[in-house]
C-alpha cells in the first residue's frame, strides 16, 4: 500500500510538472501579448501609435522582455518560493490574489449544486432500476435526457426571462445591491440563499440525468448478479438487500470521480455564471483568457490542473481503500 | 436654416453669478426646437418652464455674508463640521455655468449604473463620471465652446494658442489647478526622455510639430503653446478624445514619483515592487497613454472630474463614486454640480443580464449594447409600468453601413479588380438600400453613400447620391467592364485568368456597437452573389482579426461609419481619406504609414502610389489650416475626392435609435446626438442630472 501511495505521489509531481509546462506554452500561443492588446484598443481609440521605443519600455514594465523559458523561471520560481503567481495586468495585483477573493462564492455554489445533484438524483437512479422499465421509470428518464441534452446556458436564459416576466424579478446575481459589498452577516447569508436556489439547480441539473443515468446501469448490473438472489432467498429484507450490497457496489464509479469535483469547485459552470452574473471565478478566468491576462488565466489553468490530478490522487486512495483488489495490483 | 437649435440648453461660460437667489417666480417660455434627424425636416413645439424658484434647502445655517454659491447637504454638513471650506472657497472665481436642460435638480441620491466587463471607465462611467477636455463639443457639432479653460486664442495665422485657466479652480483635495500642472504634464511627462523614449507622447501633438513645439507659461493661469506650424484644428481635437490629458497630471500628487522631484524615489519603487521609477509613474498616475482608467482605480488620485471613486471595482462587482467637492461647475442659480451625490457602478458579465436589470428597474442608466432588438422589451416594460422612459438618439455616423475593398491585397488580380472604381460602382447598384433600411435601420433613414450628413458644412450632395439605386443590370454593365471574360456555367465572373473571381467578406462579430454584423454580411453576401460575384462570408471576433489585418490578408471589409455630423468628418476622416486605421480600403498603404510611425508586428505594409500620398497631404493642410472656414474648405476638397474616387460603398444614412432612462432621472434631453468623439453621454451634461425624489 504503501509503495503504491509513493508511487502515485512520485507521478502526481511529475504531472504537475509537465502540466506548468504547457500551460505557460499555452498562455503564449496565442498571437500577441497584453501590450500588443493594449495598443490595438489605443490605436482604435483614435490614438496616434506609439513610437517603438515606448512599446519596449512598455513590455519592460510587464516583464514581457524576456525569452519564453526565462520568463516560465521567474513564474514558477515565484509560485513555489513566495506563493505568488504574477501580476495581473487588468486588476494590478498580484494572480492569486484575485483567483482566491473570489473563491469561495464558487466553493458555495459548487458544493451546493453537487449536493443538490446527489440528493436528487441517487433515490431517483435506485428507483429507476429496482423499478425498471415501469412508467415511472420511463418518466424519469425522459426528464433526465432532456436535462441532459439542455445546454445549462440556454436553461439559465430560460429561467431568467421565466422569473422576469411572470414574477418581475431579475434574477441575476449572488446578492442584493445592499449586500454586494457588504461583511459578512446573518442578513447576508440570507440574501445569498435568496439568490442561491436558481444558479444552484441550474448548474446541477446537468449532472443530475448523467447521475441517474449511472446509477441506474449500474444498479441493474449488481440486481442481476447471484448474491442478490442469494441475499434475497435467505429471506433478507428487500430495502436492506438493495441499500446494503447492490447500491455500494454501483457507487463504485463515483468514487473513482469524485476527485474531480476539486477543479469544479474552483471553476465551476463558466458560462452559466456569466448568464447569471454570478460573481464566481469562472467569469474571471473567462475575462483572462479574452483580454490575455496571462498570469491570471496561467494561475487559474495551473490551479485547475493541479486540483485535478491531486483529485485523482485522492480518488486513488479512496478506491485502493474501498476495494482491495487495486491495492495489489 | 439653421440645422440645430438646441435652445433647451445653453451654456455660459465666463459668466460670473451676482444675484441669485433672487425672488422664486415662474416664467413660462415657449421655444421652437427643430432637430434634423432624417431628410425630412421634424418640427415640435416644446412648452418650457423655466422654474427660478430654489428647491435647494441647505443644512448650514447662514453664516453673516450670503454665501454666493449653494452645495449639496451632504457638502454642508462636512463644512459645518469643519472638514471642508465653504462653497465659495471651493469655487473657482469664474466657475462654468451649466443651464439645466428642464429644471433646477434636486441634491442628493445614489444613481446605478450598469455595465459589462472589468473596466468600469470604458464600460461608460468615464462618459458621465469623468471626460472634462479643455475645451468641449457644442450640441450640433458646429465648433466648441470653453470647459478646463477659460479660453482659448490664436495668433493670426494659428500657430501659437493662449490657453487661460480658471483662476481658482482646485483639485478635489483642494489644491489649486495652475498653469503649474500643465507644465509639469507637458515639460516633465511628455517631454521627459525616460516616460517616453521615443519622443514626444500626447496624441494631440502631431508628430510633423513635436520638434518646433514649445511650451511656455504666462502667468499661473496662462499657458502658451507654440506649434511652429498652423493647427487650426486645435481646439476641435482637444474638445475630443486627444484632449483628456491636460486635466490628467496633478502636479502636487505625481511628483512624488518622478525622479526629477522625489529623491528618495527608490523606497517608493521598492513599496510598489517594481525596478524603474517610470514603472511607479505609469503604475501610479496615468499610464503610457494617458488613459483615464486610473481615476477609477487609485482612491489617492486628485481629480478635475464631477466624480471621485472611493471604492474600486477591483476583484468585486461594483464601484462606489462620490461628487468632488471642488467640482468647478455650478447651475444657473449658483447651486454647485452634479446634482447627484453618489453612483454605483454595477458589473455585468454579460449584456442580456445588464439589459434584463435595466428592464426591470434595477438600474437608473446603463451602458446600452449596439443594436434595437430589444426596443420592443423595453416599449412592453414601460406599458407594464416600469419606470423607464425611451429617448431618440440622432446618428452622428456618416453611414450604417461601409463596405470596403481592400484595393491594396497581395494578390495582383484582385487588388487589381478591387482598385477599378467601375466593379465598386457595380457592387453598389447591386445593393437593396430600401431592404437595408427596412431590415437594418427600423425602417427610418434614406439611402446614402459613406458622406457627411446634409446638415454639415461637409455635406455634398453628389457624395451622398451618387450610384444609390437598386439596379441589377446597371450593376452587370459596370461589373462587365471589370470582367472581360465572362461568366462561367454557374453564374459567375471570370478573373483575367479565366479562374472564377472569389473573395471573403469579413465580419467582426463582437463587436458591441454592431450586434448585427454578421447578418448584414450574409445579406451583402447575397446581393454580391446575385449579380456574379462569388463572395464568401468569414465572421471572426476582432481579436482574430487584428493579425490577419497586420498581414494585409484582407479582401472585403465591413467597417464603420463616423464622421457623419457637423464637422466630426474633419476630424475622423476615416472614409474620407486613406491610410486612415479604420479605412480597409487602403489597408497595405495604413500599414505602410504605421510601420514609418515605428508600430511593430506589420509585414503587410504596401508602399502608397503618389495619388495616395498627395491625398494624405491635402488631409493635414486641412487639419492645420489656421481659420474654420478654410479648414471646411479644404475638407470638402477632401471629400469631394474621395467622391470622385468612391473608395467605399454605403447604404444609408439618418434614422433615430433610442436610449432607456429610467423615469427617475431628471434634466435628460428627448433627442441627442450619441457618438464616441465627444464622449459619448457626456454630450448630454450628465452634472445636471438628478434623482427626482
Amino acid at each position: 500500500m504503501r509503495k503504491y501511495l509513493l508511487r502515485r505521489f512520485l507521478t502526481m509531481v511529475l504531472t504537475v510538472f509537465i502540466i506548468s509546462l504547457i500551460t505557460f506554452i499555452i498562455i503564449q500561443l496565442p498571437p500577441g501579448d497584453y501590450v500588443t492588446n493594449i495598443i490595438n484598443r489605443m490605436l482604435s481609440q483614435g490614438a496616434t501609435s506609439p513610437s517603438p521605443e515606448d512599446v519596449a519600455l512598455l513590455r519592460k514594465i510587464y516583464g514581457l522582455n524576456d525569452p519564453m523559458f526565462v520568463q516560465y523561471i521567474k513564474w514558477i520560481e515565484k509560485i513555489i518560493f513566495e506563493g505568488k503567481f504574477g501580476y495581473s495586468f487588468t486588476y494590478q495585483k498580484d494572480a492569486i490574489e484575485i483567483i482566491v477573493a473570489r473563491l469561495p462564492a464558487s466553493f458555495v455554489l459548487s458544493l451546493s449544486s453537487f449536493m443538490f445533484v446527489w440528493i436528487i438524483s441517487l433515490p431517483i437512479g435506485i428507483y429507476s432500476a429496482v423499478k425498471k422499465y415501469s412508467v415511472g421509470d420511463y418518466f424519469v428518464n425522459f426528464v433526465g435526457f432532456v436535462g441532459l441534452a439542455i445546454p445549462s446556458f440556454l436553461l439559465a436564459l430560460v429561467c431568467l426571462y421565466v422569473a422576469y416576466k411572470y414574477f418581475g424579478v431579475a434574477a441575476i446575481g449572488l446578492f442584493s445591491k445592499e449586500f454586494q459589498n457588504a461583511p459578512w452577516s446573518a442578513a447576508r447569508v440570507l440574501d445569498l440563499i435568496k439568490h442561491m436556489w436558481i444558479p444552484m439547480i441550474i448548474v446541477g441539473i446537468g449532472g443530475t440525468a448523467g447521475l441517474i443515468r449511472t446509477l441506474r446501469a449500474n444498479l441493474l448490473d449488481e440486481l442481476n448478479k447471484p448474491y442478490v438472489d442469494t441475499a434475497r432467498a435467505k429471506g433478507l429484507p428487500e430495502a436492506r438487500l438493495l441499500w446494503k450490497y447492490p447500491v455500494r457496489h454501483a457507487l463504485n464509479p463515483f468514487i473513482s470521480t469524485l476527485g474531480w469535483m476539486l477543479p469544479s469547485l474552483i471553476s465551476g459552470e463558466v458560462i452559466v455564471a456569466i448568464v447569471l452574473n454570478l460573481p464566481t471565478s469562472g467569469p474571471i478566468l473567462y475575462n483572462a483568457l479574452a483580454s490575455q491576462d496571462m498570469y491570471v488565466a496561467a494561475g487559474f489553468l495551473l490551479m485547475l490542473s493541479t486540483l485535478t490530478v491531486v483529485g485523482t490522487f485522492i480518488s486513488d486512495i479512496l478506491l485502493a481503500l474501498l476495494d482491495p483488489r487495486i491495492r495489489f495490483q | 436654416m439653421r440645422k440645430f437649435t438646441f435652445v433647451t440648453i445653453i451654456l455660459i461660460v465666463s459668466f460670473v453669478l451676482g444675484s441669485c437667489a433672487k425672488t422664486p417666480t415662474l416664467t413660462p417660455e415657449v421655444i421652437k426646437e427643430t432637430v434634423v434627424a432624417t431628410q425630412l425636416v421634424k418640427e415640435t413645439s416644446v412648452v418650457k418652464v423655466v422654474e427660478t424658484q430654489n428647491v435647494v434647502v441647505t443644512a448650514t445655517p447662514l453664516p453673516t455674508a450670503l454665501p454666493k454659491y449653494k452645495e449639496s447637504p451632504m457638502l454642508a454638513e462636512l463644512v459645518t463640521a469643519g472638514k471642508l471650506p465653504p462653497v465659495d472657497q471651493r469655487l473657482p472665481d469664474n466657475p462654468v455655468v451649466v443651464v439645466p436642460v428642464k429644471e433646477t435638480g434636486v441634491y442628493g441620491g445614489d444613481f446605478r449604473f450598469g455595465f459589462v466587463g472589468g473596466s468600469p471607465e470604458w464600460g461608460g462611467m468615464l462618459y458621465f463620471a469623468g471626460w472634462e477636455h479643455p475645451v468641449f463639443w457644442k450640441l450640433d457639432f458646429s465648433g466648441y465652446v470653453p470647459n478646463l479653460a477659460e479660453s482659448l486664442t490664436a495668433n493670426a495665422d494659428a500657430s501659437v494658442w493662449t490657453m487661460k485657466l480658471r483662476k481658482g479652480m482646485k483639485w478635489s483635495d483642494g489644491v489649486p489647478f495652475t498653469a503649474d500642472d500643465i507644465g509639469f504634464f507637458i515639460q516633465d511627462v511628455l517631454m521627459n526622455k525616460e516616460l517616453y523614449p521615443g519622443g514626444v507622447g500626447g496624441d494631440w501633438l502631431p508628430g510633423d510639430m513635436t520638434a518646433t513645439f514649445s511650451y511656455a507659461k504666462a502667468d499661473d493661469y496662462t499657458v502658451i503653446l507654440s506649434f511652429g506650424k498652423s493647427y487650426g484644428t486645435f481646439p476641435l481635437i482637444l474638445a475630443s478624445w486627444a484632449g483628456r490629458q491636460f486635466a490628467m497630471y496633478p502636479k502636487h500628487y505625481l511628483q512624488q514619483f518622478h525622479k526629477a522631484y522625489n529623491p528618495n524615489i527608490a523606497d517608493l519603487m521598492k513599496k510598489q515592487g517594481v525596478e524603474t521609477w517610470t514603472a511607479l509613474f505609469f503604475t501610479k498616475g496615468p499610464d503610457t497613454w494617458g488613459n483615464p482608467g486610473r481615476w477609477f482605480t487609485e482612491v489617492d488620485l486628485p481629480t478635475l472630474y464631477a466624480y471621485k471613486v472611493t471604492q474600486p471595482l477591483g476583484t468585486g462587482s461594483q464601484v462606489l463614486m462620490e461628487r468632488n467637492p471642488y467640482y468647478w461647475k455650478v447651475d444657473d442659480k449658483g447651486n454647485q454640480l452634479p446634482y447627484i451625490d453618489k453612483i454605483t457602478g454595477i458589473m455585468y458579465q454579460d449584456n442580456q443580464g445588464l439589459t434584463l436589470a435595466m428592464l426591470n428597474g434595477d438600474l437608473d442608466f446603463y451602458n446600452k449594447p449596439g443594436g434595437d432588438e430589444e426596443k420592443p422589451l423595453f416599449l412592453d416594460a414601460i406599458a407594464q409600468g416600469k419606470p423607464l422612459f425611451i429617448t431618440n438618439v440622432l446618428n452622428d455616423g456618416a453611414n450604417g453601413v461601409v463596405l470596403q475593398f481592400n484595393m491594396t491585397n497581395p494578390d495582383p488580380v484582385k487588388a487589381e479588380v478591387f482598385s477599378d472604381k467601375n466593379f465598386r460602382v457595380g457592387v453598389s447598384y447591386s445593393i437593396n438600400r430600401p431592404e437595408l433600411i427596412e431590415l437594418f435601420n427600423s425602417g427610418l433613414g434614406y439611402p446614402s453613400q459613406v458622406c457627411p450628413q446634409p446638415s454639415s458644412p461637409l455635406y455634398i450632395e453628389q457624395c451622398n447620391n451618387q450610384y444609390i439605386e437598386y439596379d441589377k443590370a446597371k450593376a452587370q454593365e459596370y461589373l462587365d467592364k471589370v470582367f472581360t471574360k465572362g461568366k462561367d456555367a454557374d453564374g459567375f465572373y471570370l478573373d483575367k485568368n479565366g479562374r472564377r473571381f472569389s473573395f471573403v467578406l469579413i465580419v467582426i462579430n463582437n463587436w458591441s456597437w454592431a450586434p448585427r454584423n454578421a447578418d448584414l454580411g450574409e445579406v451583402l453576401v447575397g446581393y454580391m452573389r446575385a449579380v456574379g460575384l462569388d463572395a464568401k462570408m468569414n465572421a471572426m471576433p476582432d481579436t482574430q482579426w487584428d493579425p490577419l489585418r497586420l498581414k494585409n490578408e484582407v479582401e472585403a471589409f465591413i467597417s464603420t461609419g463616423e464622421g457623419g455630423a457637423g464637422l466630426t468628418g474633419l476630424l475622423d476622416a476615416r472614409n474620407y481619406v486613406p491610410m486612415e486605421y479604420w479605412g480597409t480600403y487602403s489597408n497595405g498603404w495604413t500599414l505602410w504609414r504605421l510601420k514609418g510611425q515605428g508600430v511593430q508586428g506589420i509585414t503587410g505594409d504596401v508602399e502608397p502610389p503618389q495619388w495616395v500620398v498627395d491625398a494624405r497631404k491635402k488631409y493635414d493642410d486641412a487639419l492645420s489650416a489656421p481659420t474654420e472656414a478654410d479648414q471646411i474648405a479644404r475638407m470638402r476638397a477632401v471629400v469631394q475626392e474621395a467622391t470622385d474616387r468612391f473608395y467605399e460603398i454605403g447604404a444609408f444614412q439618418g434614422g433615430e435609435a433610442w436610449y432607456p432612462f429610467s423615469s427617475k432621472i431628471g434634466n435628460v434631453y428627448d433627442n441627442w446626438y450619441q457618438g464616441w468623439i465627444e464622449g459619448v453621454y457626456k454630450l448630454l451634461y450628465p452634472e445636471q442630472w438628478y434623482l427626482i425624489p
